[in-house]
């Protein structure tokens, strides 16, 4: 998994040495399904091999459409943790934008998996 | 246009404190270009210019997918509408004006009059039930930008239909949102 950002779709990035699945950037497609549905796609093919994962979340825009498509993957990410797999996220937001604050503490309280939320400078 | 008609146009954006005004066919590409117009915005909070950024791709994907009056190809259509952003004293005003059919009002109609009464901690809890539900039928998105824009807006969103000639109506929407700066001191 390795697409790079674009104007309103982020970057998502898989490094397998870190365990660490990246999305950083806006997320505003016209079609939501036709980027978020690969994404998710993937992501269930590779929590069936049952990795350690983290996740960060480094958005700088969400548009409601891509906040629904964010959160079903969450929801991914959260089954497999309630199914005992080793999983934890992180949202990264700059501070002074308070709605991106509240939105990463909204995802946190849906989810029941290891959630952090991380300012960042 | 004649010149005159034009220049009471350029009178009248500017009397209006017109930031931007687009009347089209709305593309993805010219939401992006608008968007960097709007995030360039001086003399708001870092918060409030997301907000207003936000609050622009919203009603503007909202007219590329749902107005009534397009343009394109088949299977590849957008929506024609206007998209206007004012700046006022305090804040701004985003709205937008497109062509509805009439089943499509009525259905507007309704979500707007949910919407009316809720203050912001229902408009939280309300976004935050309908995210994990599945989408309406008549939503190609999540259904859930009107909630947001209610939630994020400094006062009550103001709608309107104005019928037209064919039975379809002229759907107005306008958003208004604090530029959120801290008072002055004395």
């Amino acid at each position: 998994m390795n697409l790079p950002a674009t104007d309103t779709t982020p970057a998502v990035l898989f490094d397998s040495a870190r365990n660490l699945l990246r999305f950083a950037g806006e997320s505003y497609p016209e079609d939501v399904t036709a980027f978020y549905h690969p994404v998710a796609a993937w992501l269930r093919e590779h929590l069936a091999t049952r990795p350690e994962l983290k996740v960060e979340l480094a958005f700088t825009y969400l548009n409601t459409s891509s906040t629904k498509a964010l959160l079903d993957l969450l929801l991914l990410l959260d089954d497999y943790h309630r199914s005992g797999g080793v999983v934890s996220v992180e949202w990264h937001y700059q501070p002074g934008i308070e709605v991106m604050h509240e939105a990463g503490e909204e995802f946190g309280d849906d989810l029941a998996l290891p959630y952090r939320l991380v300012p960042i400078a | 246009m004649t010149p005159e008609q034009i220049h009471a146009h350029y009178l009248a954006a500017r009397e209006g404190r017109v930031v931007l005004s687009f009347m089209g066919v709305l593309t993805q590409e010219l939401i992006v270009d608008y968007g960097r117009v709007l995030r360039a915005q001086s003399g708001l909070s870092e918060n409030a210019r997301h907000l207003l950024f936000g609050t622009f791709v919203e009603l503007s994907q909202n007219i590329l997918r749902y107005s009534a009056e397009r343009a394109g190809e088949p299977g590849q259509q957008r929506g024609i509408g206007l998209v206007l952003v004012f700046e006022t004293d305090t804040g701004y005003v985003v709205s937008a004006g497109n062509h509805v059919t009439p089943p499509a009002a009525a259905s507007l109609e309704g979500k707007l009059a949910e919407l009316r009464p809720l203050d912001r901690a229902a408009l939280k809890q309300l976004h935050k039930d309908r995210r994990r539900a599945p989408p309406p039928p008549d939503s190609l998105g999540a259904g859930l930008g009107l909630i947001e824009m209610a939630r994020h807006a400094s006062g009550p969103l103001e709608h309107a239909f104005v019928p037209l000639p064919d039975g379809r109506l002229f759907f107005t929407l306008s958003v208004p949102l604090s530029k959120d700066l801290a008072p002055a001191s004395a």
